[in-house]
């Protein structure tokens, strides 16, 4: 009853529920992106290079003549992926981590707290690049680079919850009937916050996803022969005064993820955070 | 107070060491040395090289003289120029740029972002309101390649107003800072009009409009006063989007700044570069903090004893 009116006032904000079907729309180009493109995205026209959007190609051509549009779909192909598994790894590496400092307290909450902060006051992407120049560019670097530095968030989050919930009732019962510790920790206090969790991750993915394009776009993330919007806004960027769709294109869908993401994640924390607000 | 000041600087330095260790030793782990060209030097410039730069000798060591060298604040030579120009060189160069670029942009979001925070919790739910806010969700979204490309093909290729890249006189860093500072100024808007909505119901201001005060002196000098309190605290954050925005902006208009450099030297493997880079950053970003804990204090003398 409860939850319905909260899916309710979800399905009633326009902006959320727009975005939601418009990133459904892109994971979908995603998923079937060779029965959705015309061209392979590898597919070189030479004759219809730098052509601008047409019937053909509806996003136009690059400097070796593949179809831009392809090239974008297959993109969202590695942008998404990238965003969704880094913010998955990092969601639960944070959630483990805050729950343990949260409820074990004491020295230990002390020291993983001061970690925290450590991560937390510095540029997260710097330390991205730092682990990026360790591990070696391309899809596995900037996976664990990403993931790695996008814990601290949620290890906050999830151990201030847990230092409020560890109090209640149910959990002192609990105790007092001798479940042990870590039973009660992920059988009693973590179902209470799959609700903020869920929230966090919606945000941390684009998050993430932005944070490629952007490693990409300055020549450190994908390399070729991957390719995501930030690799393809890169190869833009040197022709852009002639050829400026080849850096447009890739950007606005780029921004338009970007924004659809923020919409559902706050109708999300709408529906099922509302202390947040 | 000075105790306060001197612990928190006290407590700035094991952050720092911890940085520089753990740069030191992802440098020395990552496999490729910086004498690794495609064609092999003959093996005994390659010992004089070792010998010149002390790659011969433990590991410890190095981290020992390393350390030394940094706490009399030298970076070493740096590898992509060698015999050339040393890291010190290059960070004197390109930190005033950067520096100018990152002032310039946080001024601006700070000048644009408090009064369309203001105006917007004032006119609450007023179309004003929600454009600003829409715009201030877009500028959170908003890819600093794809402002910065608008922004080129609008003001340089289409109107040919201002220069497209360089940093020469104050025409060619219009562009560069408002990239720049779209993303901070998002920030403050939301955040100023978020704190200004709790202030505006506060007892302190309905006494103010009731003594009949103008609009603009409860807003600006009533509300407005406690509403920044929490703002403060966005200046870490502010400093580190400006550095990581930084890495974009000073690549796309080809900016001779610290990012600049930054970047350059992780695809050249120019470790000394980077390791000097990251120092810069952390003294930059552990002092933002810190300023911003002694502005606390200063604001919010609870703190102080506390």
């Amino acid at each position: 009853m409860f939850e319905n009116k909260g899916l309710k006032r979800f399905l009633q904000n326009r902006p959320a529920t727009i975005s939601l079907a418009f990133l459904a729309f892109v994971s979908f180009c995603a998923i079937f992106a060779p029965f959705i493109t015309r061209h392979s995205f590898e597919e070189q026209n030479i004759a219809q290079h730098l052509t601008g959007p047409s019937m053909n190609y509806i996003m136009g051509t690059d400097s070796l003549g593949r179809d831009l549009f392809s090239r974008i779909v297959y993109g969202a192909r590695a942008s998404m992926s990238v965003g969704i598994i880094t913010a998955l790894v990092s969601v639960i590496f944070g959630m483990v981590y805050g729950a343990v400092s949260g409820y074990a307290g004491g020295w230990v909450d002390e020291v993983m707290m001061r970690i925290v902060d450590m991560f937390y006051i510095f540029p997260s992407l710097l330390f991205a690049i730092l682990l990026m120049v360790l591990i070696g560019q391309g899809l596995l670097g900037i996976v664990l680079a990403l993931a790695f530095v996008g814990w601290v968030n949620l290890a906050r989050l999830v151990r201030g919850q847990v230092l409020q919930v560890k109090e209640m009732l149910h959990i002192e019962a609990a105790r007092a009937v001798g479940v042990s510790n870590s039973r009660i920790l992920w059988r009693h206090i973590m179902p209470l916050l799959w609700g903020p969790v869920i929230v966090a991750l919606t945000f941390q993915i684009p998050t993430n996803i932005m944070a490629e394009s952007f490693l990409s776009f300055i020549g450190l993330g994908l390399q070729p022969p991957n390719s995501s919007w930030g690799t393809l806004a890169n190869e833009g960027w040197r022709g852009m005064r002639s050829y400026p769709h080849l850096i447009v294109f890739p950007g606005i869908v780029l921004f338009l993820t970007m924004l659809s993401f923020q919409f559902v994640g706050d109708g999300l924390r709408d529906w099922l955070d509302p202390k947040a607000r | 107070m000075i105790i306060f000041i001197a612990k928190r600087l006290l407590s700035a330095v094991p952050t720092l060491l911890a940085l520089m260790t753990l740069t030191f030793f992802i440098m020395k782990v990552v496999p490729g040395g910086p004498f690794d060209e495609e064609k092999a030097l003959p093996p005994e410039i390659k010992a004089n090289l070792n010998a010149k730069y002390h790659f011969d000798e433990p590991v410890w060591k190095q981290y020992a003289r390393y350390l030394g060298d940094v706490a009399h604040g030298d970076f070493g030579p740096s590898y992509r120029y060698l015999g050339g120009r040393t890291v010190n060189d290059i960070i004197a160069d390109a930190l005033p740029v950067s520096v100018e670029l990152g002032f310039y942009a946080i001024i601006l979001a700070i000048v644009v972002g408090v009064p369309v925070g203001v105006l917007a919790a004032w006119q609450k739910n007023s179309w004003l309101d929600f454009s600003a806010m829409f715009w201030a969700m877009a500028g959170v979204s908003l890819p600093n390649f794809l402002v910065a490309s608008i922004l080129v093909l609008v003001f340089s290729v289409h109107l040919g107003w201002l220069p497209p890249a360089l940093w020469e006189d104050w025409r060619s860093a219009v562009l560069p800072v408002i990239t720049l500072a779209v993303r901070p100024l998002a920030l403050i808007a939301r955040l100023t009009r978020a704190s200004m909505l709790e202030a505006l119901t506060t007892d302190y201001v309905r006494t103010a409009q009731a003594k009949g005060l103008g609009t603009i002196s409860v807003l600006f000098k009533h509300a407005l006063k406690n509403a920044l309190v929490p703002v403060v605290t966005l200046t870490g954050p502010l400093v580190a989007a400006v550095i990581t925005g930084s890495f974009v902006v000073e690549y796309f208009f080809a900016i001779p700044g610290l990012g600049k450099h930054f970047v350059s030297a992780v695809t050249d493997r120019d470790y000394p570069l980077i390791m000097g880079v990251t120092i810069v950053y952390g003294v930059i970003v552990i002092g933002a903090n810190l300023l911003v804990d002694l502005a606390y204090a200063w604001i919010d003398p609870r703190i102080r004893v506390g």
